[in-house]
């Protein structure tokens, strides 16, 4: 019974999808994600493997503590973010098919939870990233298809790295595919180790890899955002607990790399995102920020595998809360652009996101404040004490994105597409987890946390917004400074620099073909071909015996020289 | 005589004599030839699933005739045969009744299903060939019954792309009996058996060994489209859908690959192969197709030479699980030889359905084409997403095998090729599912002849892709299950290395 509960919540939105682009189903996805929540509520944290022996290689579904954790904020997430995207006027006439694609992917990031060996996970990730392009280009417009054609090209090398990596450490494995088996074949592989980072790196934005973020979260629809900004970006940081050897041997020179790259993270997206026009954009560098504390707390974990249980436990916990405020800014913004602006309820949807950037800010008795509280033992650990200053800062440059955040959406234009107000009610029940989380989780002193440096953002920020207001001027040349994606911009030059260099090149190269060619035709002529056919050449017979002859005797030389 | 012995030809003969009977058939006899076509097919299945029944039980199926001294006619059941006739005679069902569809109303449909049952009928010989001399016949009348099908439309593109098919292939064939001659000369009768036969020769023939292997494997090439001698095959794709799907997943180059895995698997022995350093080499030449072909594939606008280029690539997977030393590479590629099979007949059914139904030739006119033939499009979305390897579909399970495979043999490389072919592969597959599902559908279709009723298209057309789809589908996220392909190629790996 257990076992089909554990099927069921990915299967049951999967077989929605068959049928969710009809008109008539358009509460498909609201529904979806009801045996995942059943399971949440039936189960205890920790339950039987359930083997499938003859799906894949023999598919093993199973609940545990972290698990359950993503499983919790996962499946709440889906389900607020369902009720906007089964709003049936909102999404104009192709709203069919963006059900299907996000039942697709909620199913396939459920899967990727309750999976408990490496094939089944990886189908789930797939499966979640694939599907989530169809949220991201829903309804068209040049800029969110070149946003949608980002995602996709950096999901697809995010998944062939991965799936490099996975084989490497299979092999290393001898052959098991179980979650803890293929985490130790990492470990003896460090190409494995570097292929599975970087294959849940792209989704969770590692830096290097994150140009793709907030050009995407910039250009997508604010409600689909939401659920990628949540749970599916924190698929990535899952995959790295579950892939990732944490816990056995210390890999002091990985997790020191990885440190660095959490501080580059935290500071360079902060400054980079304060830039920013688009909301999302604002909201997707302050995710790369936060990700940047995770990657962090990871690295602080590989130098010191002591720190594991409780270093895991607090990473999903500031996981955990920092999806939900994150899903919830983006569904505000959604509210904020789209709720009929004259409506009653209207008001109340910027004194929400007020708070919910508070949350963000690690203000005192928020969620974030007992997130951060909980990662104090993690940064205090070895030589690393002074992360912990450090990270104090970082928190006064959230407070600065999140004021710039607010600055944004307080002149945001309405838009013409309106959202019914079922959404506000649903946004209002993620209010209240929000609220409720740092309560139901911690203990008093653990959520108290500390005010000076919301004082210091707060000190900063407001001069900063008057002088904005009267010398609009003197600041307007720091907007848009640097573009969504910033290293793509050194990327598009670079291209053109290779074009260049290239050009000569490309240029003996047709010269040297036009001669082989022309050699070829003084041997053998051949009748004249009007249609165009780049291959001709190479079907002549000379060439290709030549060809065979070369290749092989080129062959039997690599072999003689062995 | 018992059915043990009458069993294998049985199965060859249950295609030729109703292709051979069509022949006979007037061109209105429309009912009769249907009635004869799916009598052939059908028995053919029933025929397959019985002797799979008794290979599963180690029985011997074998008919033999000499017909000189030293030269016999062995038709035998082993599991990697019967691999194959599965294959071959399960995907042609489908191309049957595709093929009826297809052609309905159109000229010489006689002459068509006649070569068509004599193409599969030498496919199932292939399969079953038992010895060397066999496999070679049955190649070259595999070569002579194909011909007419890409001449078939008789325009001056398709002859001569026939003509293009016939000189690579009569020469392909020449150099393979050349080669086979000559290592009778050396060895004797050359019969398949698992685990080679050659590795009792005194190494001083290693050297003439080598060159044969190398012979025959450009006869093998010119079929199996191994980079340079693939130039035919792009241009055959003027050939009617069926016949693609006959050329790109049944027959022909299926054969080619299937005889690769034949020489190195049960003439060579892979182990002698490898001793004699043939692997690398074959790898190395599987690599460079797998490449090419993609980046070809990327360059093509029309639609069927896309899929053209990519068979170029797809099928060197084959080529290149035979190359790999161990039997995970092994499972791998013969993993493959099924999973391409009916990945592809998909896309080509697919490619097909679009011509045919709506006019639609090029990748540039498929915009908001799955609006209009939704169930066509998700077909072709299951099959290339499985080209791809994304996972649950079934091109995701050979690729893991063959990268599990070649990371055990020490070839760390061919990661890195499946991973490029895998980029490649999303960069030319992906925009054309993109302009189906999200582009808008223009005002006008180029050349609409089926319109839109009950289904999008003829029942004839659509039944086969939707089911071969669902097949591919099912490969992938029912592996393991009993009686899989998978089950069944380690069956053969078990087999071959012994173990």
């Amino acid at each position: 019974m257990s076992g089909l509960l554990l099927i069921a919540a990915w299967a049951w939105p999967l077989a929605l999808a068959a049928v969710a682009h009809r008109p008539g189903f358009w509460w498909s996805p609201m529904v979806g994600v009801i045996p995942a929540l059943l399971v949440l509520a039936v189960l205890p944290t920790e339950s039987a493997p359930f083997v499938i022996p003859w799906m894949l290689f023999g598919a093993t579904f199973a609940l545990d503590t972290l698990g359950w954790a993503f499983l919790a904020f996962s499946s709440l997430l889906w389900a607020v973010t369902s009720v906007f995207v089964s709003d049936r006027q909102r999404w104009g006439p192709r709203a069919g098919r963006l059900r299907v694609f996000f039942l697709l992917a909620m199913g396939g990031n459920l899967m990727l939870i309750l999976a408990a060996d490496g094939i089944s996970f990886f189908v789930g990730f797939a499966l979640m990233g694939l599907a989530a392009y169809g949220l991201v280009a829903h309804q068209g417009g040049e800029q969110r298809r070149r946003a949608g054609r980002l995602y996709l090209a950096w999901t697809i090398v995010g998944e062939v790295a991965l799936f490099s990596g996975l084989v490497l450490a299979a092999h290393q494995a001898a052959g098991h595919l179980g979650l803890a088996a293929l985490a130790a074949g990492a470990a003896e592989s460090q190409l494995a180790f570097l292929l599975i980072l970087m294959g849940f790196g792209i989704k969770a934005a590692l830096p290097g890899l994150h140009p793709w973020l907030p050009v995407t979260y910039g250009h997508a629809p604010s409600a689909t955002a939401a659920i990628l900004s949540s749970a599916m970006i924190k698929a990535g940081l899952l995959g790295w607990l579950r892939f990732l050897p944490l816990g056995g041997e210390p890999l002091p020179i990985w997790g020191e790399t990885l440190v660095w790259l959490g501080l580059i993270a935290v500071f360079g997206a902060s400054l980079i995102g304060l830039t920013q026009r688009l909301p999302g954009a604002i909201l997707g560098y302050s995710s790369i920020a936060k990700m940047g504390i995770l990657v962090l707390g990871l690295g602080l974990i590989l130098i010191d595998p002591a720190l594991a249980p409780a270093g895991i436990l607090a990473l999903t916990l500031f996981a955990a809360h920092h999806a939900l405020v994150k899903g919830g800014l983006f569904l505000g913004v959604e509210l904020r652009r789209n709720l009929p602006r004259p409506s009653r309820v209207a008001p109340l949807v910027p004194i929400g996101l007020l708070g919910l950037a508070l949350a963000l800010s690690d203000a005192p008795w928020s969620s974030g404040a007992l997130a951060k509280h909980q990662l104090e033992p993690l940064l205090t650990s070895g030589d690393w004490a002074w992360l912990k200053s450090a990270l104090t800062w970082a928190t006064v440059g959230t407070l600065l994105l999140m004021a710039r955040l607010l600055w944004v959406l307080w002149r945001l234009p309405a838009s013409e597409t309106t959202t019914s107000p079922a959404g506000l009610w649903a946004w209002g029940l993620l209010l209240v987890v929000i609220i409720g989380f740092p309560f139901v989780l911690g203990e008093g002193q653990d959520w108290s946390g500390t005010a000076w440096p919301l004082a210091i953002g707060i000190a900063i920020a407001i001069p900063f917004a008057l002088l904005a207001w009267w010398r609009p001027h003197w600041t307007r040349g720091l907007i848009g400074l640097i573009p969504p994606g910033d290293i793509l911009v050194v990327a598009r030059p670079l291209r053109r620099l290779v074009a260049r260099r290239l050009g000569p090149v490309r240029g003996l190269w047709n010269r040297a073909r036009a001669a082989g060619i022309g050699l070829l035709q003084r041997i053998r002529p051949s009748p004249s071909d009007t249609n165009h056919d780049p291959e001709r050449a190479l079907r002549d017979w000379v060439m290709v015996g030549v060809l065979w002859l070369g290749i092989i005797a080129l062959l039997a030389i690599l072999l003689l020289a062995q | 005589m018992t059915l043990t012995n009458w069993l294998p030809a049985l199965i060859v003969l249950s295609s030729l004599i109703p292709g051979l009977l069509i022949f006979a058939l007037k061109e209105e006899q429309v009912t009769t030839r249907t009635v004869l076509n799916m009598f052939g097919a059908t028995f053919k299945l029933v025929l397959v699933g019985i002797m799979v029944w008794g290979v599963l039980q180690n029985q011997v199926y074998e008919s033999r005739w000499v017909l000189a001294p030293g030269l016999e006619l062995i038709l035998h059941a082993d599991a990697l045969s019967v691999l194959f006739v599965v294959l071959s005679s399960g995907l042609w069902f489908f191309t049957t009744i595709y093929a009826i569809g297809y052609l309905e109303g159109s000229p010489y449909r006689s002459r068509f299903f006649g070569f068509f049952s004599l193409c599969v009928s030498a496919t199932v010989g292939i399969a079953l060939a038992g010895n060397l001399i066999t496999f070679v016949i049955f190649y070259e009348i595999l070569t002579l019954a194909t011909y007419p099908l890409i001449a078939h439309r008789g325009t001056p593109q398709a002859t001569r792309g026939a003509r293009i098919y016939l000189y690579y292939t009569m020469t392909g064939g020449a150099l393979l009996l050349i080669g086979a001659v000559w290592l009778q000369v050396l060895a004797g009768p050359v019969d398949f058996v698992e685990g080679g036969v050659l590795d009792v020769l005194p190494t001083e023939l290693s050297g003439q060994l080598i060159l044969i292997f190398f012979l025959m494997l450009a006869g093998l090439g010119v079929k199996a489209a191994l980079v340079p001698l693939h130039g035919w095959l792009p241009q055959a794709m003027v050939a009617p859908a069926p016949v693609s799907a006959l050329l790109h997943a049944v027959a022909v180059v299926k054969a080619g690959a299937f005889g690769i895995v034949r020489i190195v698997y049960d003439v060579y022995g892979i182990e002698f192969a490898h001793s004699l350093g043939l692997l690398t080499a074959l790898a190395i030449l599987a690599s460079i197709t797998i490449i090419y072909g993609s980046v070809q594939a990327l360059l093509q606008d029309e639609l069927k030479k896309r899929l053209a280029y990519s068979t170029v690539s797809q099928v060197s997977y084959i080529a290149l699980g035979a190359a790999i030393f161990g039997p995970v590479g092994t499972i791998g590629g013969l993993l493959h030889l099924i999973h391409q099979g009916i990945m592809k007949i998909t896309l080509f059914f697919g490619a097909g359905n679009y011509a045919e139904t709506l006019g639609v030739h090029k990748v540039s006119e498929l915009n908001g084409v799955g609006q209009r033939m939704p169930w066509t499009t998700l077909a072709f979305t299951i099959g290339a997403l499985g080209m791809i390897g994304i996972p649950p579909v079934a091109g995701f399970i050979s690729k893991w095998y063959l990268g599990v495979g070649a990371a055990t043999a020490g070839m760390d490389w061919v990661i890195l090729v499946l991973a490029v072919s895998s980029l490649l592969n999303a960069a030319y597959f992906l925009p054309i599912l993109y302009r189906a599902w999200f582009r808008e559908p223009p005002a006008q279709w180029p050349k609409e002849s089926i319109p839109a009723g009950t289904w999008e298209t003829k029942w004839t057309l659509l039944m086969p892709p939707v089911i071969t789809a669902a097949l591919a589908l099912a490969l992938g996220l029912l592996a393991t299950a009993p009686f899989s392909v998978l089950e069944w190629s380690r069956l053969i790996a078990i087999r071959e290395y012994g173990l």
